[in-house]
């Protein structure tokens, strides 16, 4: 029988999935003879199943500040973030870049506007996550119907700018209220919109003359936004996405967004 | 790829490196100064790093290697012993109680450092023996005979600490 035993780092290779198939079907059938090996492998995952049942919750984490200051630090030279940045944990993902050569597997990267500075993403991530996660009703200017010229001219008066009135009706969202908030940068804008269900969407608008940044996808806790920049203002739409269609169905509200703001 | 994109890649990864580095150092505080600096490391190489190359084992391998200086580093100073400071969750879904979880996390940090780098790399860090030899920088054989020895030791070490355990309820 002893040729017929499995050797150890098959065993081991059947758990961690290394065996070609039909090395894999030999050896699974040969464990229904050999019930020690069966055993191993059975302890084998188990030990897998538990490393992951102790560890797996640090995935989900916030990054601490200390970790996020690495990144910063090799951005700009500067010292880490301020401290209610740090407070925040930011989390940019995924391919970034914009839909303007979105499908492509290299993405290309941002028009470069000589002199201008970069898009501070980061403040602009943590404002419009903090605005959305307490814009609360009564914090709001409700908006009566057919405000958006009421909207229009609040915003205006108080940002000392006139701004534009994102509409999101076509994608089923309702425009539910908007306000002024103090910025570093100065006056800015938040929109907040709801369908049906109560599901919010919020536009945050700040000042900020940058180079040129596509609509580029980020994460910051567990919402998720939508961020680019004009000439003279930077904007971020957020929302707490629950799939990959939600984000989808997001990245289409900032198109269109991006559209009735830039024309 | 443009490096906003790299770093972005970077970025991505931090999950995963912190997750590594808790479970192999045992002390979050250790961990993250060790993932800071691997992010600090990887940014200023990141011209190294190949396209088309996987991301998440040239990380690792960074890791590896300022793991092992710092512990070299430390063999010449007094023998330090890390506290756990990573106890498992109280609530431990699954099959596992919390008893049997922080008899593995009790003997996880029996093993060598060793032992305990290849069972995480592979068992929880789901690297292919392959990639696992790259950040080790090992041939794959020694990979694959490290592994059997660990997950032996492993369990050789949750067997002795069940029956310890047992022994006490009983008496």
């Amino acid at each position: 029988m002893s040729e017929d035993r499995i050797s150890d780092s098959e065993l081991n290779a059947l758990v961690d999935g290394e065996l070609d198939p039909a090395r894999q079907a030999e050896i699974e059938a040969w464990l229904a003879e050999d019930p020690d090996s069966a055993r191993r492998v059975a302890r084998y995952r188990a030990q897998n199943a538990g490393l992951h049942a102790l560890y797996d919750d640090i995935l989900h984490e916030d990054v601490p500040p200390k970790v996020a200051a690495a990144f910063e630090t090799r951005r700009t030279g500067v010292p880490p973030w301020a401290a209610m940045a740090a407070a925040i944990a930011l989390f940019v993902v995924g391919a970034a870049g914009g839909w303007i050569v979105r499908g492509e597997a290299g993405v290309a990267p941002a028009p470069q506007v000589a002199q201008a500075p970069r898009i501070d993403t980061k403040e602009l991530m943590v404002r419009a996550s903090m605005a959305h996660v307490v814009s609360h009703d009564d914090e709001l200017r409700r908006v009566s119907t057919g405000g958006k010229a009421e909207v229009g001219d609040y915003l205006a008066d108080r940002m000392g700018k006139p701004i534009r009135v994102p509409s999101l009706e076509t994608f089923g969202y309702r425009l539910v209220g908007s306000r002024v908030l103090p910025d570093t940068a100065g006056p800015a804008a938040q929109f907040v919109f709801a369908d049906e269900t109560g599901k919010k969407v919020s536009l945050y608008v700040r000042g900020e003359q940058a180079n040129g940044v596509d609509i580029t996808y980020a994460l910051a806790d567990d919402l998720s936004m939508f961020y680019w920049n004009d000439s003279d203002r930077s904007y971020a739409m957020v929302t707490r996405l629950d799939d990959d269609q939600g984000r989808e169905a997001l990245l289409n509200a900032a198109k269109a967004v991006y559209g009735q703001l830039s024309q | 790829m443009s490096t906003e994109t790299k770093r972005q890649a970077v970025v991505a990864e931090v999950p995963r490196l912190r997750r590594y580095a808790i479970a192999l150092m045992r002390d979050r505080t250790e961990a993250d100064d060790l993932v800071h600096d691997v992010v600090l490391r990887a940014l200023d190489k990141l011209h190294l790093w190949r396209e088309g190359t996987n991301m998440r084992t040239w990380l690792f391998t960074i890791m590896h290697n300022l793991h092992a200086n710092e512990m070299r580093r430390r063999s010449r100073m007094l023998d330090v012993v890390p506290l756990d400071t990573a106890p498992p969750r109280a609530e431990a879904a699954g099959q596992e109680s919390a008893v049997e979880l922080s008899e593995l996390s009790r003997a996880m940090g029996g093993l060598s450092s060793l032992h305990r780098q290849v069972l995480l790399l592979i068992g929880l860090e789901g690297l292919t023996y392959t990639e696992a030899a790259e950040v080790l920088d090992v041939p794959v054989g020694t990979v694959m005979s490290r592994l059997s020895r660990a997950r032996e030791d492993l369990r050789r070490r949750i067997d002795e600490g069940t029956q310890t355990a047992t022994i006490r309820r009983v008496k």
